[in-house]
């Protein structure tokens, strides 16, 4: 039986249409794994949101600059999951609301088909609007083997998100020795509308960069833009930057800047 | 849709489920992608290496499955900058785009894609930029034959209207082995609908910044500007597109600016105009080719299709020469240059076309300068074949120039034509023909306006 650690997750469930309402609230959290902890087909959440059952969330404030989810001198393994700053919206809705997180991993190990996820944000059902994001997640003197790592990623996959304004900053780097990513996939700023969800009026800023890094047996994908039949976007803006700097890149697949309308 | 909502919400649930199951099936009976605009920036540069069948993909864009997009802006600024490929069959890909199945409505496309202090070395890789691909074939992965070159562009199955493509595709200071180099390439087959304004506007350049700079390329291929459309009906597209290649040896290679090829096809109104804005259009400099190699400039190859209203021009911006069509110190062994080759085929039909150069061999725009060719070596300037097909109200007006050339056991060819089974009706064909400055010609072969009627 997986583990499960949850630090600072709010969780807002309804059985009914706005069971649960939340307006007004504000938070900061600063949430730390580090010194030899190791996680061990286990799950780790730190600072997430999670809004299910048709819930209604109003002007709600989560993070500010003061705001930290940090994993450090640790290791991630056996089928382990790391999910910091991401937020789950599912059969409810969102508005004039505001997030930061700022999601650090550093110094650390991730291998096992571990699964890592920083800032993410998805709809699944409901909606979000007039709602704002700024997400830093970065990965420090990580090595990552054989497991899976997003950053930044937005996925509606069912539902609408209406004037969105999203910033996000993702990096993995070392400035001394050169960290190693194998048989692994590596997604940074990915944007994904699905079949049946709806974008608009949004504009979202995603900024990748991965630095000084061995790749090898990998698959690497920064700054996409996934737009699936079925669904309907208009009104917005995506703007990516993404660069590799100083990097190895071995049997690997390395996409920047994909388009996919289909 | 809300404010609908929100009254939905404050009846009965059941029904509430039911038409909110009912809105949501309306809404996913379409596909819309409107008033999109998105902005990237890709680089890979400070010493990276790529190697061991490693791919990159910078600025890919996919629109297939019935999808219907409109007003879309997309601009793609694609670097690979100071990088290393080594080691076999490694691909790098800028700026590839397919619309395949889909209607693409108001869409202004902007890429620029640069490679720029990059070494390919030990083994065989691809590289394309900037290619545009509406239709049912494929974009390019991994096979080096598909419309997916550089700045190509196919059209099959697929509607496109009011399209505005800029693409720059710049490899700078590179030294690059036993590779296949596309820029520019436009497909359009597949019963593709094309038509209503589509405006291209391509720079092609493969070049040094700085004299102190390198660019050594080795390609079994090489295509800047190609043109290919095959099936469907075709009309109303423009065309600006600029090919400038120095530096390069080839050996038993493929370098291929600015041809059209039309393959059963019904084409209309195509221009492929320089005459307005690019200079230097096609050029080619500092070159040396062996082993059979075949260099082509602004050819065009009519097969089983009805053309009306071509016009393609290569006068530049003003009454003067302007350097297009232009090859310039080049070595040619046992290797061919065909500049602005027509031939027609197959029951083409033929009406309308206006194909210029210069007017005067003294400036004239199909130009090889300062030039060797040796050991069965050709240069064709101007040479059209016309086999069983029909043309009528066209109107020819070329001038060649060869300057300053050492010919040894080679062939010489200026505007001759020869026309076979087919009919010509209210052609006009004026050529200025000129071979200056020839130093050293030994066992050499040269025709200049040569005319060839016959039937079977």
């Amino acid at each position: 039986m997986k583990n499960i650690i949850i630090l600072l997750l709010f969780v807002l469930t309804g059985v009914e249409l706005y069971a649960s309402s939340v307006t007004n609230l504000t938070t900061t959290q600063n949430n730390q794994v580090k010194e030899n902890s190791n996680i061990d087909n286990s799950e780790l959440i730190q600072g997430g949101v999670k809004v299910s059952g048709t819930s209604y969330i109003n002007e709600v404030n989560i993070g500010n600059e003061d705001s930290k989810n940090l994993f450090q001198h640790s290791e991630l393994m056996e089928s382990s999951s790391l999910k910091q700053g991401t937020v789950d919206i599912n059969n409810s809705s969102m508005e004039r609301s505001n997030f930061y997180s700022s999601n650090e991993i550093i110094d650390s190990e991730i291998k096992g088909s571990s699964e890592i996820k920083q800032g993410t944000l998805k709809v699944n059902g409901g909606s979000i609007k007039d709602t704002t994001f700024t997400i830093n997640n970065s990965m420090e003197r990580v090595n990552i083997d054989n497991s899976r790592v997003s950053q930044s990623d937005i996925e509606v996959e069912n539902g609408s998100i209406d004037n969105l304004t999203f910033q996000g900053t993702h990096s993995i780097y070392n400035e001394s020795d050169a960290i190693s990513i194998t048989n692994s996939d590596i997604v940074q700023g990915k944007l994904s509308v699905n079949s049946g969800a709806s974008l608009s009026n949004s504009t979202i800023n995603m900024n990748s960069h991965i630095n000084n890094t061995n790749v090898t047996n990998a698959s690497i994908d920064l700054c996409s833009v996934y737009i699936e039949n079925g669904s309907s976007v208009n009104g917005s803006n995506f703007d990516g930057e993404c660069s590799i700097e100083d990097t190895e890149v071995i049997n690997s697949s390395l996409v920047q800047g994909r388009i996919l309308i289909h | 849709m809300s404010q609908l909502l929100t009254h939905l919400l404050k009846g009965d649930k059941m029904k509430k489920l039911v038409i909110l199951s009912v809105i949501a099936s309306f809404a996913l009976s379409q596909t819309a992608v409107t008033d999109l605009t998105i902005h990237q920036e890709n680089e890979v540069k400070n010493g990276s290496q790529l190697s061991n069948s490693a791919t990159v993909s910078q600025g890919q864009t996919d629109i297939k499955n019935n999808s219907n997009i409109e007003n879309v802006t997309i601009t793609q600024d694609s670097l690979i900058d100071n990088t290393q490929v080594t080691g076999e069959e490694s691909e790098i890909h800028q700026g590839l785009t397919s619309v395949d199945s889909s209607r693409l409505e108001n869409a202004d496309l902007s890429s620029t894609n640069t490679i720029k202090d990059v070494t390919v070395s030990n083994g065989k890789s691809i590289i394309t930029q900037g290619n545009l691909i509406i239709g049912g074939e494929s974009n390019v992965t991994g096979t080096a034959d598909s419309s997916g070159g550089s700045g190509g562009m196919g059209m099959g199955g697929s509607s496109g209207e009011n399209l505005d493509i800029n693409q720059t595709n710049l490899l700078e200071d590179t030294d690059i082995q036993s590779s296949t180099i596309h820029q520019g390439k436009i497909t359009i087959n597949n019963q593709a609908d094309v038509s209503i304004s589509f405006k291209l506007n391509q720079n092609n350049i493969i070049n040094r910044a700085t004299a102190n700079g390198t660019n050594t390329l080795n390609g079994s291929q090489l295509l800047q500007g190609v043109t290919n459309i095959s099936g469907g009906d075709t009309s109303d597209i423009e065309q600006k597109i600029k090919n400038v290649m120095e530096d390069i040896s080839v050996d038993g290679s493929i370098i291929n600016q600015s041809s059209m090829t039309l393959t059963n096809s019904t084409v209309s109104n195509i221009n492929n105009d320089t005459t307005s804005d690019i200079d230097d259009k096609n050029r080619i400099s500092y070159l040396t080719a062996t082993n059979n190699s075949n260099i082509l400039q602004s050819s065009i190859d009519i097969n089983s299709s009805t053309v009306d209203r071509l016009y393609k021009s290569d006068r530049g911006s003003a009454d003067e020469n302007r350097e297009n069509n232009w090859i310039h110190t080049v070595d040619i062994d046992n290797s061919t240059i065909k500049q602005s080759n027509f031939n027609a085929k197959n029951g083409s039909d033929i009406s309308n076309i206006t194909y210029l150069t210069h007017s005067s061999a003294v400036n004239a725009n199909n130009l090889i300068y300062n030039s060797t060719m040796r050991n069965a070596s050709e240069a064709n300037q101007d040479t059209t074949t016309i086999n069983n097909s029909h043309l009528e109200n066209d109107t020819f007006t070329r001038a060649n120039t060869l300057n300053t050339i050492t010919s040894n056991n080679s062939s010489i060819k200026q505007f001759n034509i020869e026309v076979s089974n087919s009919t010509l009706d209210n052609s006009n064909l004026s050529d200025q023909n000129l071979l200056y400055s020839i130093d050293n010609l030994e066992n050499s072969h040269i025709t200049q306006g040569n005319v060839i009627i016959s039937s079977d």
